[in-house]
């Protein structure tokens, strides 16, 4: 009797559990049949409602999310950004550059810096150009904005600079509005200007004049702006002006630099062997 | 079963169901919810009888489905698994049965679940499960297991 009723009850299960099934497979047809829409569209709308409260969060954390992404992008584009300017400021440089070298009457040779030795006592930087590329001893060196130096030693590709900063630079110069020679040299004393020396005080001069290459020394070709008077100062030489000259070409931001090709004439240089007293 | 007792454990099906549409299945593993309906019916299935168990692995996959639009689907897997293996859930009522045994045996009849779930979702293709398909069946089933084995003794004291 008790295993007919045991029996009996499998059967039940078994028969309920099959029509639960054959149900489930019903509504899986069914589904987008078309008539369960009514209920489909009822669950969307509890759903929905259910998770109207958590959309809330979802959000906050999409937001810190959303946040995070633009901060990281935020550093990548003002590391682009920094990396743009440097281009732009590089590609204005060396425009000017390409504008100086069209203007110029020589056959300049640019060149760029490679090694600075900036110290007080020796100052001196190097040029990635050298013999090969046609540069020779005592040629000068040039920025768009003025005089920089010449060149003291050459090898195959690379030349030694001493610029007007170096203790033993000379150049003969004069103030561009009177025509008046002088010597310029650094400043013993402020370092970061020349001084200019052998004006007759009997020519006037006053701060903001223009000083540039003479072309009387057979270094450096006439009219290479130098810089520009900064100061008169006291001297105890009655019959000179001692001056303080404010350069134009920065030698700590120098990155680029051309020589010029030049020569002096043959014949002046035999000229000035001959004279007595030069060896 | 009397009449409180029914409505209390209806609450209780309700409160899992809201549990896991509203907060469980956003908080994935391994991009796999893990089902607390399922684990709700295995509660039924260790108290009460197989009919019971029947009915309430229909209705709560029913209501399951209703919720996530997949009509049929949890109810006919959560349905043959309680058909199938209604004697070893209830197993899970036995005061005799150790945590990892009932983490265990949780682990096996979800991993079961989702197979048939999963299975029946691409043979119907009523879900994409090609690619996520291990990701679902085993990090889903370990999920359910471990929120199970904590759940296990607050349903087996109640």
């Amino acid at each position: 009797m008790s295993a007919r009723s045991s029996r009996t009850i499998d059967a039940r299960d078994a028969i309920l559990g099959a029509f639960l099934l054959l149900a489930s497979l019903v509504l899986m047809v069914m589904r987008f049949g078309g008539g369960l829409d009514a209920v489909r569209q009822g669950g969307v709308y509890l759903l929905s409602t259910l998770e109207q409260p958590l959309s809330t969060v979802r959000v906050y954390r999409q937001a810190l999310r959303t946040n995070q992404f633009l901060q990281r992008q935020n550093v990548l584009l003002q590391d682009e950004l920094s990396r743009l300017r440097s281009a732009e400021q590089q590609n204005q440089i060396l425009r000017e550059l390409l504008a100086f070298k069209g203007e110029s009457d020589f056959d300049l040779i640019p060149a760029r810096v490679v090694a600075k030795e900036m110290h007080e006592f020796n100052d001196f930087f190097t040029l990635n150009r050298g013999a090969e590329q046609g540069v020779m001893e005592g040629m000068p060196v040039v920025h768009p904005d003025g005089l920089v130096g010449h060149v003291t030693l050459v090898t195959g590709n690379y030349a030694q600079v001493m610029p007007y900063s170096h203790v033993l630079f000379r150049a003969s110069v004069r103030v561009q509005s009177s025509r008046a020679s002088g010597i310029v040299r650094r400043d013993p004393a402020e370092s970061r200007y020349l001084r200019l020396e052998f004006i007759p005080r009997t020519i006037p001069i006053q701060v903001g004049q223009l000083i540039e290459t003479s072309g009387n020394s057979l270094q450096y070709p006439p009219g290479i702006p130098v810089g520009t008077i900064h100061s008169i100062l006291e001297s105890d030489n009655d019959d000179t002006w001692l001056v303080l000259v404010d350069p134009h070409v920065p030698l700590n931001t120098l990155a680029e630099a051309f020589v010029i090709p030049f020569e002096p004439d043959p014949e002046l240089m035999r000229l000035r062997q001959m004279r007595p007293g030069e060896p | 079963m009397n009449r409180s007792t029914f409505i209390r454990d209806v609450l209780v099906g309700l409160l899992m169901l809201i549990a896991q549409v509203g907060l469980f299945r956003h908080l994935t593993v391994f991009g796999a919810p893990p089902d607390l309906p399922f684990l709700f019916v295995m509660w039924v299935t260790a108290r009460y009888g197989k009919v019971q168990a029947l009915l309430a692995a229909f209705s709560m996959g029913l209501a399951h489905d209703a919720l996530v639009d997949l009509w049929g689907m949890h109810a006919f897997s959560s349905t043959l698994i309680v058909l199938l293996a209604h004697r070893p859930i209830t197993m899970l009522g036995k005061q005799t049965l150790l945590q990892w045994q009932s983490f265990l045996l949780i682990l096996f009849v979800a991993l079961t679940k989702n197979l048939v779930f999963l299975l029946l979702g691409g043979f119907i293709e009523a879900i994409s499960v090609r690619g996520i398909f291990f990701e679902q069946l085993l990090a889903g089933a370990l999920y359910t297991a471990v929120i199970g084995s904590f759940l296990q003794p607050i349903g087996r004291s109640s």
